[in-house]
């Protein structure tokens, strides 16, 4: 059956709390969850609080600040602080979201609960291991497989409403939010492709230069890789680069539907 | 069946469904304090039977199709396939004693 409760391993204790820094005017607290699969004990929620006027306005400029001034030992993803790498993806008060787009001051103040990536496996904090998630991406072949090399040996053409179709897909930086969101990928990620996979599945069945695209819709014509989406819509709501991979998924099902 | 096709049909016997519904609830609806003669004269009627035999093999088809996508989300391993089987087994016979209740009203003596 489907696991509706943790492990009990894996069920979260207290754990420390930092004090504030000497002097601080505006306290901003952050509660992470902690964890090290390799050692003994469970995980634990550790809060940390800091001056929020010494502080960036994005979140991860708040896990910076912890890890260079507070705990070195809190360990997470990040490189390029700008939203185009997918690093940073973690649980953000309850919504999957890349840290470094995540503003502060949303928060108003307001205590900010952070996990990893939720139903993966965790490394270490809020490192999730995602080999699988880029293993069933590698599935969908995600590159160009040409239709004809041009006569001229040089590029393959394509029309401004071509490569408009593209739109709205090649932005997705694979940072595995909306997949890690979706309970269908939860309850069956060993067989369900999950959105972010999908939608860069339909990024290739949909460019007018790509020769694959029957093969690529059979691949998907079983009960498990496509259909397991129920239009649960998590993943539109949370992807944090604005796409619709739900729309993706529904595309490829009419497609499949029509041909 | 491919699974789109699954998916397809799916949705067709839902579409099928909302009209056939509509005409079941509001017919009962009609008929709640009607004694047995006058339902069982209404099931007699051609038209009625054919509605009728029509939504209890739809809405079986349906819930079939459905159940298996329940199942195929929540169970796993070895499970999975003695569940889809077992759900089949209760729907064929639910599908079948209705169509034959269907059958025994409407051969019944008025």
């Amino acid at each position: 059956m489907a696991d509706f409760k943790l492990p009990a391993n894996s069920t979260i204790q207290p754990g420390k709390t930092w004090p504030a820094p000497d002097g601080a005017k505006q306290i901003q607290r952050l509660r992470i969850y902690r964890y090290n699969p390799n050692g003994v004990e469970n995980p634990r929620w550790d809060i940390y609080q800091l001056d929020a006027n010494n502080c960036g306005n994005r979140v991860l400029d708040a896990l910076l600040l912890i890890k260079n001034k507070i705990d070195p030992g809190l360990t997470f993803r990040r490189s390029c602080r700008e939203g185009i790498c997918g690093s940073c993806a973690m649980n953000i008060a309850g919504t999957n979201t890349l840290a470094c787009t995540k503003s502060l001051d949303e928060f108003k103040g307001k205590e900010i609960t952070i996990t990893p990536l939720p139903h993966l496996n965790v490394i270490k904090d809020l490192v999730p291991d995602l080999t699988h998630f880029y293993k069933q991406h590698a599935t969908v072949q995600p590159w160009l497989e040409p239709k004809q090399i041009p006569d001229n040996g040089r590029e393959q053409i394509q029309s401004p409403d071509e490569r408009k179709q593209l739109d709205g897909l090649y932005e997705c930086i694979l940072c595995a939010s909306c997949s890690t969101s979706c309970p269908s990928y939860w309850w069956n990620s060993d067989v369900y492709l999950g959105p972010a996979t999908l939608l860069q599945s339909y990024r290739w069945i949909v460019d007018s230069r790509d020769n694959r695209t029957e093969e690529r819709l059979d691949q998907m014509d079983d009960a498990f890789s496509l259909y397991r989406c129920h239009t649960i819509m998590n993943c539109t709501n949370t992807c944090p680069k604005g796409l619709n991979p739900a729309k993706a998924i529904a595309e490829i099902k009419k497609q499949l539907a029509w041909r | 069946m491919t699974a789109t096709g699954h998916w397809k049909v799916q949705r067709l016997t839902a579409v099928l469904l909302i009209p056939l519904t509509l005409w079941l609830l509001f017919s009962v609806a009609k008929l709640s304090s009607a004694s047995y003669p006058v339902v069982q004269a209404w099931i007699t009627t051609p038209l009625t039977a054919i509605f009728l035999t029509l939504f209890v093999m739809i809405a079986g088809h349906h819930a079939f199709l459905g159940l298996q996508v329940i199942l195929e989300d929540y169970t796993h391993g070895a499970l999975r396939k003695r569940a889809i089987l077992f759900s089949r087994m209760v729907l064929a016979t639910a599908t079948l004693l209705s169509l034959y209740a269907i059958f025994s009203i409407t051969t019944q003596d008025l």
